[in-house]
């Protein structure tokens, strides 16, 4: 009865339709009455399966764990987000500051502010110039406005 | 986790986890290493540990991938059994580790024809002794795919005994 049941849970086996169970019964019968090819298939089985590392193994690692029992660093998520906000501030601080390269003829304007009489003296100069060259006159683009207004400011003065 | 649960929970899976490793790289002392490198591994996550809900699976996945970075570190390919013969070297028990060494190299020569994915199968199954249900979370797979990999697996192996013992005597 013994044998029978073992040769058909054989037979299912690599039918592959033994369940665990079965897989487990019939690695505890008595592989020595099955014929050749499957004894030494169950039998390599059944040694893998008791293969152990045995309890010293276990031993050692609770060993080390315990040694390394360092606290796990955590990441505190509201860290994070400070550290984020942080970031964000200082990068908008950076762009917000950058010296914007000024054109030419804002450096001009500068300069016309900062010293008006002797800026109306190159500028009226340049006026005669361009007076004087009057077919090319069109072309050149002066700030006619703010020249009338520096000439203004400075007959206030006067 | 605290040690405690360490040692309830996790510990007692080291002989499966031996086995799977042991079924990939085919190397005793490089088995054992892997084993102990993937507790270390575990105990320092151990804070995301409450939040896996199979951790045998989770640890199975560990192994897997501590196996494989030895796998491709060594460059050994599932070929590691040129490196089998040099293990057992300081032993008390040569004779009883010889014959772990011989079903070692069976258990390779029984799976290296075989596909990835019907010698995982098979390693989990008949190595392991995992069901078919618990294969099919662990690998993502349909019920199907299980057992038609199964099937194909035991077949092949099935064929090869057959073989070794017509021809090998």
């Amino acid at each position: 009865m013994e044998a029978k049941n073992q040769s058909e849970l054989v037979k299912k086996y690599w039918a592959g339709e033994s369940t665990e169970e079965e897989e487990k019964h019939l690695l505890g019968s008595d592989l020595d009455a099955l014929e050749e090819t499957n004894q030494a298939h169950f039998q390599q089985l059944k040694k893998f399966s008791q293969m152990s590392l045995g309890a010293d193994f276990g031993k050692e690692i609770m060993a080390k764990i315990e040694h390394d029992n360092t606290p796990v660093r955590r990441l505190n998520p509201n860290l994070i987000w400070k550290v984020a906000a942080a970031v964000l501030l200082c990068l908008s601080m950076y762009f917000l500051y950058q010296p914007i390269e000024q054109s030419s003829e804002e450096v001009q304007l500068a300069a016309l502010e900062e010293d008006p009489e002797k800026a109306f003296e190159i500028t009226k100069q340049a006026l005669l110039l361009v007076s004087a060259k009057l077919n090319k006159a069109a072309k050149v683009d002066l700030p006619l406005d703010k020249f009338e207004e520096v000439q203004t400011k400075i007959k206030d003065r006067n | 986790m605290s040690t405690e649960e360490f040692q309830k929970d996790i510990l007692p899976l080291q002989d499966k986890l031996y086995r799977y490793a042991l079924s990939m790289v085919y190397e005793v002392d490089l088995a054992k290493d892997i084993v102990q490198e993937v507790f270390i591994k575990i105990w320092k996550k151990r804070d995301q540990l409450s939040q896996i809900e199979n951790k045998e699976a989770w640890c199975i996945r560990v192994t897997r991938n501590q196996s494989l970075d030895k796998l491709k570190m060594a460059h050994r390919k599932n070929v590691g059994l040129e490196h089998a013969a040099n293990q057992f070297v300081n032993t008390l028990n040569p004779e009883g580790l010889a014959e772990e060494k011989d079903l070692v190299a069976a258990i390779y020569e029984m799976m290296k024809e075989l596909t990835e994915q019907q010698r995982e199968i098979f390693r989990l199954r008949d190595l392991l002794g995992y069901s078919n249900k618990e294969i099919k979370e662990l690998m993502n797979l349909s019920d199907s795919q299980v057992k038609v990999n199964l099937f194909r697996a035991r077949q092949k192996i099935k064929l090869k005994l057959g073989k070794l013992i017509n021809y090998g005597g």
